[in-house]
């Protein structure tokens, strides 16, 4: 009985401590005028190597279409655990997307990347539109992309 | 005895094979109505058609809705009920005759990892 009290305690002590931990990061991309259907978009962490770390959004609604998202695909190997409740509406032409989320510290100044891939039907797949440090000084600043993404930037 | 075993292997390949070709309309040819009526049925509600197709037993209408969305639906050729109705929302048309479906789907946050819903805008 103690057992069963102490473990939801524990779990309750830990995640208050990791939201004490973590911050409010706002992911703005706004997409160029490409003149096609809807946007698929993944916005991920990976570390410095490349190396897929995390899911933050992933705008669009058929995971049968996930496969050309191909650098998030590959890291994530496309189980659903790792996009499930982070999925919605794809983005259209020449709309701005901003994505508020609360990230851990630890993510930042560490060498962490965010990355942005895109694509769209019957046009092509764009693996690492974007690709950023995730740090301080970085706050505010403007990225192009280079393919969907007319710039990209982030705050918190 | 072989022969029987084969038999029975090759009945069940041809069962499973059925099984897999199922469609997703089973109306029978004989009440089928004709696309005519559908094509109709869909200018009367304002629809703009431009193409209706036979796809897995089903009538399929692609085209543009009363407010100038692209459409894609499917019905079932012997009652015209329609059964598969897929929107793209685009432009500044009026959206507001259907239902807003995606906040009563929303999967639920995922607690077992305090996996946090984002909020995301798009403008």
């Amino acid at each position: 009985m103690t057992n069963r009290i102490l473990i939801p305690a524990a779990i309750a002590s830990l995640l208050s401590a990791m939201a004490a931990n973590a911050r409010e990061i706002t992911f703005t991309t706004e997409l160029k005028s490409y003149g096609g259907d809807g946007a698929y978009v993944a916005l991920y962490l990976t570390n410095e190597a490349g190396q897929y770390q995390k899911t933050l959004w992933i705008a669009g609604e058929k995971s049968k279409y996930y496969k050309h998202l191909s650098g998030w695909a590959r890291g994530s190997g496309l189980r659903s655990s790792e996009y499930d409740a982070l999925t919605g509406a794809s983005v259209a032409a020449g709309k701005i997307m901003t994505v508020t989320l609360d990230l851990e510290d630890s993510y930042i100044d560490s060498g962490f990347q965010v990355r942005v891939d895109t694509a769209v039907e019957d046009m092509r797949d764009n693996r690492n539109d974007v690709v950023v440090s995730l740090t301080t000084d970085g706050v505010g600043q403007t990225t192009a992309g280079r393919g969907y993404v007319q710039s990209f930037s982030y705050s918190f | 005895m072989k022969i029987v075993q084969m038999a029975a292997l090759m009945a069940a390949f041809i069962i499973s094979t059925a099984a897999l070709a199922d469609d997703d309309c089973t109306d029978p040819v004989a009440d089928w109505q004709p696309q005519e009526n559908l094509r109709q049925l869909m200018i009367d509600n304002g629809w703009d058609v431009k193409r209706i197709k036979v796809d897995d037993g089903c009538y399929e209408v692609k085209g543009f809705d009363q407010d100038g969305h692209r459409v894609e639906a499917k019905f079932s050729p012997a009652s015209l009920e329609i059964i598969e109705l897929e929107i793209k929302f685009t432009g500044s048309g009026n959206r507001s005759g259907y239902l807003k479906k995606r906040s009563g789907h929303q999967k639920p946050a995922n607690n077992k990892d305090s996996k946090q819903r984002p909020k995301v805008n798009i403008q």
